[in-house]
């Protein structure tokens, strides 16, 4: 059985196929990732193609993720690849959904209406299934959630203290995202160590280029994440700012009299790292520059690995302990200066990393990083969301059957 | 006798201390409410000693305690832009006794002050330098509380406490990291609404839920009310609801729901900051209502046995320093009953025996 997977990103769009003939025998047939979707900047969009152990690039303009999903689905056409079940990525099911379903004419409608939660990603989330409709008009098709992993949150844990009418009429709750990466490295840590995952205490962290997070996980499940009611607070991120006093959005409106649209603009896209390092939004760039010793650019170093600190102590005293640290995407496989500076000083909760193992860390590999004989399993482990969402995908459909 | 004010709006809470009694009361600053105070005071050889407190020094005090003259009331002037309805209560009554009673020692507490020395990356919010520049950063708040708390510490035990987790609880609960006297990180920010759920402010929450309520046509000045005054313990209950009525026996469905979400969040937090300090020697927890928090304070220790704390047996709060962990204890419990009434009657009575502030 063949399965297209469809896992939109803010300015990227990644396909694969899956030739899965079962749960453990999953191949890659063909991928490939649109570079650069809408973004407006100096360099151009490119479409890269990986089949059969060749990969070919084209610079073209792709104006929007529809676009760069009829270009994958020509594509895929052209080398005559039979598909049976289209699945996406969906970023924020809210209430409606808090697991994988089957795309129907009901699913569809409570999708659209789940757009606001997520305004960046959910309207391309849909733009990319219709697409996809047009192209596989009788091909099923099903949507996976990053917000699902997190249902299991206990009320004490997403509830924010305002009056209920307000939480009821605006849906104001913690949701958490990154929950199709979360579900995946937790398994697979699992599955490493040989162990049940419903015994295992893990603090997970998604440190990705854009966005990032850390989820607290017991008996499999998310118990509390570091996103909210919107990907907005948390860790320090690119351009995100995180934690903030509520007040301060408040303040900034009426002090210097930003809308909300340019307020959330200012928080969304010009804060976290980019707004106190003045440099740039990316943390390999600060490191790369920190000998500098330009004080706004150590001072953003800081902030992020603080921020860190604090939601992993957090979650540990939640948790009641630690037996794994996981460190997944971008940066939290690719940069071993992070997670020594984050792995700094915490022997008191049992956390000691080996500073060579951490060093040589493979990109494509889960790796165990801590010392030998230690109290907690620290591993690095490269996420694959679109494997997630496949395996989700052949749950459902099996339960169908 | 001394007196004591600390902003309460729209009144200001007048405290007089005489001897060991102490008699509160909550009076209007307008005229006769000053008058009240004054005729209250009787007379003038009586009164030793007075003491204001300024709730927001913001980047104006960097000292807990500054004996008050024209250069003092002129920053405390300046400083009503940061909490306006609070420090407009505190200028105008440190100004009236000021005047009015000029040759005995009068002492303004600056409760942010403590503060002042948070670590920058404790102290930024992750926003543009433009916004920084404007003085938007982590004040944090009850420095009085905390640097008592610590100086405590160092009297019971200073030789084996180095670093503490400082859990003030009450109607506005908080959490301060402190490492060798030195904050490290606090819960309150900007304003006392970031942080653990209060009295009336929601805590922590999403900033883009003031977006969103403000897209769907919620007025700023709403917002800022619903944060700020319809929240908290009070706000998600539907009833008046302070502290005690949260720890108390037998709560309501609701208000058993804000005791759930508070103990959570202050364990998230002391969490965080033992993370931050690399270990923690004390978990010190206070209140003005510490017998009646007993209850409250072991439950949440009950869920930190893992960072290597050792209870003692049916340990009860007797003394206002009570230490609630065994000898040989990796990590102490040490419960203090506080209040900042005391610190600060404490304090000015210091003042007026050795004529300056110490």
């Amino acid at each position: 059985m063949n399965i297209l997977i469809f896992n939109c990103g803010s300015s990227s769009l990644t396909y694969k196929v899956f030739e899965a003939k079962s749960h453990s025998d999953i191949t890659v047939l063909l991928s490939g990732k649109a570079h650069r979707v809408g973004v407006k900047g100096t360099e151009e969009s490119f479409m890269e193609n990986h089949f059969n152990g060749k990969i070919d690039k084209y610079v073209l303009l792709i104006k929007n993720h529809q676009k760069a999903a009829s270009l994958a689905l020509k594509y895929i056409k052209s080398r005559d690849i039979s598909i049976d079940y289209v699945g996406h990525r969906f970023v924020h099911g809210g209430n409606e959904f808090n697991q994988s379903v089957v795309i129907t004419e009901d699913v569809l409608r409570k999708l659209t209406t789940c757009l606001p939660l997520a305004p960046i990603h959910n309207p391309v989330s849909l733009s990319v299934i219709q697409e996809a409709s047009k192209t596989f008009p009788d091909t099923p098709q099903f949507v996976a959630f990053d917000t699902a992993f997190h249902s299991k949150i206990p009320d004490y844990g997403y509830t924010y203290v305002l009056p209920q009418r307000i939480i009821e009429e605006f849906g104001f709750r913690k949701y958490g995202f990154h929950g199709l990466s979360y579900s995946y490295v937790t398994g697979e840590a699992a599955h490493c160590l040989g162990q049940n995952i419903k015994e295992l205490k893990i603090v997970a962290c998604h440190l990705g280029t854009g966005g990032a997070s850390v989820a607290a996980i017991k008996n499999g499940y998310s118990v509390d994440t570091s996103m909210g009611y919107s990907p907005l607070p948390g860790l320090v991120m690119s351009t995100r700012c995180g934690d903030i006093d509520p007040m301060l959005a408040l303040y900034m409106m009426v002090r210097f009299g930003h809308g909300p649209v340019d307020l959330m603009d200012l928080l969304n896209k010009e804060s976290g790292l980019l707004g106190v390092s003045g440099i740039s939004s990316d943390i390999r760039d600060i490191l790369h520059n920190i000998s500098g010793k330009k004080s706004q650019e150590q001072l953003s170093l800081k902030m992020y690995i603080q921020r860190l600190k604090k939601y992993i102590g957090s979650y540990i005293a939640i948790l009641g302990g630690i037996d794994v640290l996981i460190f997944t995407d971008d940066v939290g496989v690719h940069s071993w200066q992070i997670r020594e500076k984050v792995c700094e000083n915490m022997e008191w909760a049992g956390i000691e990393l080996s500073k060579e193992r951490n060093q040589t860390v493979l990109d494509d590999k889960t790796c165990e990083i801590n010392v030998e004989n230690a109290a907690v399993n620290i591993m690095t482990i490269p996420t694959k969301e679109e494997l997630v969402i496949c395996l989700e995908g052949m749950k459902i459909i099996k339960g169908k059957k | 006798m001394i007196i004591l004010f600390r902003p309460l709006p729209p009144f200001v809470e007048f405290c007089k201390v005489e001897n060991d009694k102490i008699s509160i009361d909550k009076v209007l600053l307008d005229q006769d409410g000053i008058n009240k105070i004054i005729e209250d005071v009787g007379a003038e050889g009586q009164l030793e000693g007075i003491g204001c407190l300024l709730k927001h020094g913001g980047e104006l005090f960097a000292e807990t305690a500054s004996l008050i003259n024209e250069e003092i009331l002129n920053k405390v002037s300046e400083s009503i832009r940061l909490a306006p309805e609070y420090n407009e209560l505190t200028l105008k009554v440190a100004r009236v006794f000021f005047e009015k009673f000029s040759g005995i020692p009068q002492v303004l507490f600056c409760d942010t002050a403590y503060f002042s020395n948070l670590p920058d990356e404790a102290s930024t919010y992750a926003v543009p330098y433009v916004l920084r520049e404007q003085g938007i950063r982590r004040y944090g708040g009850y420095g009085l509380i905390h640097n008592w708390i610590w100086k405590r510490t160092q009297q019971y035990d200073g030789r084996n406490i180095n670093k503490i987790v400082s859990i003030r609880l009450g109607d506005t609960p908080n959490i301060a990291a402190i490492k060798e006297g030195m904050p490290v990180e606090t819960t309150i920010g900007f304003t006392s609404v970031e942080g653990l759920p209060s009295f009336q402010g929601c805590g922590d929450i999403d900033p883009t839920i003031v977006f969103q309520l403000n897209s769907s046509g919620v007025s700023l000045q709403e917002i800022h009310n619903l944060l700020s005054n319809d929240s908290g313990f009070s706000g998600f209950s539907g009833q008046t609801c302070h502290y005690l009525d949260v720890i108390k026996n037998k709560p309501t469905t609701d208000i058993f729901k804000v005791k759930e979400i508070l103990r959570y969040d202050i364990i998230k937090y002391i969490g965080a900051y033992v993370s931050l300090l690399g270990g923690v020697d004390a978990l010190v927890f206070s209140a003005s209502y510490l017998k009646e928090s007993e209850r409250f304070i072991k439950e949440i220790c009950n869920r930190l046995n893992f960072l290597g704390l050792i209870r003692e047996k049916s340990q009860d709060i007797k003394s206002p320093v009570q230490e609630l962990t065994k000898k040989g204890s990796k990590i102490k419990v040490l419960c203090m009953e506080q209040s900042q009434r005391d610190i600060m009657a404490q304090a000015v009575k210091k003042t007026i025996k050795k004529g300056v502030i110490i």
